[in-house]
């Protein structure tokens, strides 16, 4: 019958368009997924043996890194791969990529005294930041003041500033901790706040010889309310102190693994990978500055516990 | 047959619904992927007896295991008569003969030990052949330290170094309350093959440490936790404790110009693990920070972290009763009360006065932190002087030499008061040293009218307290009643173990006089007494009634007396001779010296009740 035949015609055309449609939003709902697939893919095309990989060297700080990132390119267990990356410290590192027996190190900014012995070398660095840290200031976590300028953590530690209520907290006294001149956060403090000749003289009770005894300080319950200290971020995130201390802005911005990764909180101190800026195009050591600054590099930053740089990321 | 298109419709539109969910299940950035790297949540191992805190039993007992140490070459065979040490194959042998031996096989210094004493003889044997596994595994291992391959390459062969060779020694360091502790030291050096470990250094030191805890009951390895309380977080508890230990030192390694503290941070540190490498020794745990633990650890040496026992620890119980013995020997076992193994903490007092001419005043009071407050306060007390008795009594005596033509043109006069202090089991001894000295000249040395007057006084005191006692200001200092059980008589077992020591140290001075004096008979005492060796039993009466006080430690009491002197004083009174004076000199002032320390062992545990 004319009917039946129109309606085995329709049930052809519905069959046919559940099956387009089937196929179809598969494809659509999955391609995100297999296109990702391939993004991994794509990334995950670097592969190396012990026989080819690059020489590496590098600041036992950033050893972690370096290591996990070896144990993905040479596809091994991280025991296995930790073996095969050398780690003679940031002054051992630079000497060895100076002298050509390493092909790439991970480092902080060379000193005066590296790119000295860079220069009379001919030698040109290469340096491509990777990983962002901080310079960090905390307080005990009872004091209101949340955040502080430069300028006014310069003159707190010139001795112009004595009473927290001169920059908005309670009427107390500050009690600025600091460090020893050999260490790094000392170091640290005349870089970004105040040059060493300008700084007050510390009473020794006020000057702490080890980080934790710094953070110590400023948290125990102790005469702590008025204090201040510093030091660097991945430090006092790896030791779990944050309970009793609080850490503060800087210009408004808090330090956090967001506003390190990006770049907003003012006072970054990046980690560089640092390659001889002679090296060819395309030498594996560049494709693996470039892994390093992409998606996989960056996650594997993530995954050894560091905060990557935002603007590192393939988007 | 009615076609019905409203429902053939709606199956269409459902089936493409379930169809793109599934397809979309896995897929895309934002949809949530389990994280293959969270761990599951630890379950605490439970093993042995079952032991609340505060851990009552504050002693431990000896395994009743003997060990016999086998030295072996490098690889591996047991050293043998007739194959030369280094020593002979570099000083004695000619090359002909050196060419019939491996050096580097017979240099090697290496051992490991053996147990016996189980009754299980099949638990015994499977135990030693885990300890023999053990080292036999890393004769040539090579540690996995970071970056150790790229700096030596995959298979790197130690080298000899002049004098060092490569060792590995494996030994007990801990045979209690029926568990075993094997602790395996190993090092070498190595030849940087990679040109950048330093460039005037080519040579990398390398030890490391393997070890093995051992619950003999039944063989099995155990994990760290198990040694603490059942209601005690052991793994915080450590946690917490290397927190602390990091805390002392400075891990900005970086940027520390040549001063790395022992344990560095490398990493974020997220606790200890349940599988952490340790090793226990009498008074506490040792963790081992290695390849094991690579965010606390650097270089090519482990680092260690000592962590004493505490009431937390259930290591004297968990494994041991009493009334088992699951070893072959019936003899009793030494026991021993355990001490507290913490440092002392800074200075309860610490003075240096020199306000007096000539005259130098020390005090000193030192606790550690399981000192009880009352009892600090005390050991302060005892370390005050008299600045001013103590300068009029030393310069009077001074006056008192000073009586000729030839004046004291310099003088130097000290007194110090040093008071310290430490737990034993249940007690706590406090130990108080007063020391004065005097030194006064006239003249120089080798002048004609040269003048010396030297006089020192040296006095120990101590005082015993039960931890258990509610201990207050007015809490008298225990007595030798207190400690021994009713009944006991404990005069006679002190004075007879005097004697038996005094009577050991004189055979062995005989025995070594006569044999470097052959056909001499050795005369114990001054010229006119007896040559026999038996004591004078109104000496050891004289000495133990001169007793002013006591102390207990891990495995002994000691008697204290008014001077050090007092027992030449004594034995000098019923012999009629200076014990350091006569014609055998130092011999007979050791002996006097040496009768008043009593080893729990030869008192009897069971006469005493510190052991109960």
């Amino acid at each position: 019958m004319k009917g039946d035949s129109k309606m085995k015609k329709m049930k052809k055309v519905l069959s046919i368009m559940l099956a387009l449609v089937l196929v179809l939003g598969g494809l659509a709902a999955c391609g995100g997924q297999q296109g990702g697939e391939q993004q991994q893919t794509e990334a995950i095309t670097l592969n190396f043996t012990t026989d080819d990989f690059p020489i590496i060297d590098g600041a036992t700080a950033l050893a972690p890194y370096y290591e996990l990132m070896a144990a993905k390119l040479l596809d091994m267990e991280i025991e296995e791969a930790r073996q095969w990356v050398l780690c003679n410290k940031t002054d051992g590192a630079y000497e060895n990529l100076i002298n050509g027996r390493v092909d790439m190190i991970f480092c902080s900014m060379p000193s005066e005294e590296q790119q000295e012995m860079a220069d009379n070398a001919g030698f040109e660095f290469e340096l491509t930041p990777f990983l962002n840290g901080a310079f960090v200031f905390f307080v005990n976590k009872d004091n209101p003041v949340d955040s502080l300028t430069v300028d006014q953590l310069h003159d707190i530690y010139s001795g112009e500033i004595t009473n927290w209520k001169e920059v908005g907290g309670e009427d107390a006294e500050i009690i600025a901790y600091q460090r020893p001149n050999n260490s790094g956060s000392q170091t640290g403090m005349y870089h970004y706040i105040i040059p060493e000749d300008e700084i007050m003289e510390a009473p020794t009770e006020y000057k702490i010889a080890d980080m934790g005894g710094i953070v110590d300080a400023v948290a125990s319950y102790d005469n702590s309310e008025g204090a201040i200290g510093y030091s660097y971020y991945y430090y006092v995130t790896s030791m779990h102190y944050t309970d009793q201390i609080k850490l503060i802005g800087i210009e408004g911005i808090e330090p956090s693994d967001d506003t390190i990764a990006n770049g907003t909180y003012p006072l970054i101190n990046p980690s560089y990978v640092i390659i001889d800026a002679d090296t060819p195009e395309d030498s594996p050591i560049r494709a693996i500055v470039e892994w390093i600054t992409g998606p996989q590099g960056q996650q594997t930053g993530r995954e050894a516990g560091y905060v990557p740089r935002v603007d590192s990321v393939e988007e | 047959m009615k076609f019905d298109n409203k429902r053939f419709i709606s199956l269409l539109l459902a089936l493409v619904m379930i169809f793109t969910l599934a397809a979309c299940g896995g897929s895309g950035t934002d949809a949530e992927v389990p994280d293959a790297n969270e761990e599951p949540k630890h379950e605490r191992v439970h093993m042995g007896n079952k032991v609340n805190s505060p851990a009552k039993t504050k002693y431990m007992t000896v395994n009743g295991l003997e060990f016999t140490q086998i030295d072996t070459y490098a690889d591996g065979t047991e050293k043998q008569d007739g194959i030369p040490s280094s020593w002979e194959y570099l000083n004695e042998l000619t090359p002909e003969e050196q060419a019939k031996f491996d050096f580097d096989n017979i240099a090697f210094q290496g051992s490991y030990c053996q147990i016996s004493g189980l009754k299980d003889k099949e638990l015994e044997a499977s135990i030693n052949e885990r300890i023999r596994n053990l080292y036999m595994e890393n004769l040539d291992r090579l540690p996995p330290y970071r970056g150790i391959k790229a700096l030596l390459g995959d298979n790197p062969q130690p080298i000899r170094q002049d004098t060092t060779f490569p060792t590995l020694f494996l030994t007990n360091s801990f045979t209690h309350n029926n568990i075993l502790s094997i602790h395996m030291g190993g090092y070498r050096v190595y030849t940087d093959q990679s040109g950048t470990y330093g460039t005037n250094n080519p040579y990398i030191y390398l030890n490391f440490i393997e070890t093995m805890n051992i619950d003999l009951n039944t063989g099995e390895e155990i994990p760290i936790e198990v040694l603490f309380c059942d209601d005690v977080d052991g793994l915080e508890y450590l946690t917490e404790f290397v927190k602390k230990e990091l805390e002392k030192g400075d891990y900005e390694q970086e940027d520390v110009l040549g001063i790395e503290p022992d344990l560095r941070l490398i990493g974020t540190f997220e606790g200890i693990k349940p599988d952490q490498k340790y090793y226990i020794n009498q008074s506490g745990l040792v963790l081992i920070f290695d390849y094991e633990t690579p965010e606390l650890s650097g270089d090519f040496a482990p680092q260690t972290v000592y962590v004493p026992f505490t009431e937390d620890f259930a290591i004297t119980d968990r494994f041991y009763s009493a009334d088992e013995n699951i070893y072959e020997t019936e003899e009793p076992r030494e026991k021993y009360l355990i001490g507290s193994g913490l440092r002392p903490e800074d200075a309860l007092v610490w003075e240096v006065n020199s306000d007096y001419d000539d005259m130098i005043f020390q005090r000193r009071a030192v606790a550690t932190e399981d000192i009880p407050e009352v009892i600090k306060d005390k050991m302060v007390e005892l370390s005050a002087l008299d600045y001013d008795k103590e300068y009029a009594e030393m310069t009077a005596r001074v006056e008192a030499e000073n009586t000729t033509d030839a004046a004291f043109d310099s003088l130097y006069m000290s007194v110090s008061n040093y008071v310290n202090s430490y737990v034993a089991g249940n007690y706590a001894t406090i130990t108080r040293e007063i020391a004065r000295y005097i030194n006064a000249n006239h003249g120089t040395w080798g002048d004609p009218d040269h003048r010396n007057f030297g006089w020192n006084e040296h006095a120990m005191f101590y005082e015993v307290y039960d931890l258990r006692e509610d201990i207050n200001e007015d809490t008298k200092p225990l007595e030798l009643d207190d400690i021994f059980k009713e009944g006991v008589d404990y005069e006679t077992i002190i004075k007879d173990d005097m004697k038996w020591q005094a009577n050991q140290c004189l055979l062995w001075v005989a025995e070594e006089y006569e044999r470097e004096h052959p056909g001499e008979k050795y005369v114990f005492f001054c010229e006119g007494s007896p040559e026999k060796v038996a004591l004078d039993e109104k000496y050891l009466d004289e000495l133990y009634h001169a007793a002013t006080g006591f102390s207990l430690s891990s495995t002994q009491m000691s008697l204290t007396y008014p001077d050090y002197n007092t027992s030449a004083k004594i034995f000098e009174e019923v012999y009629g001779c200076d014990p350091y004076n006569g014609p055998e000199g130092y011999e007979l002032g050791r002996y006097t010296n040496s009768l008043y320390h009593i080893p729990y062992i030869r008192i009897g545990y069971d006469n005493l009740v510190i052991f109960d």
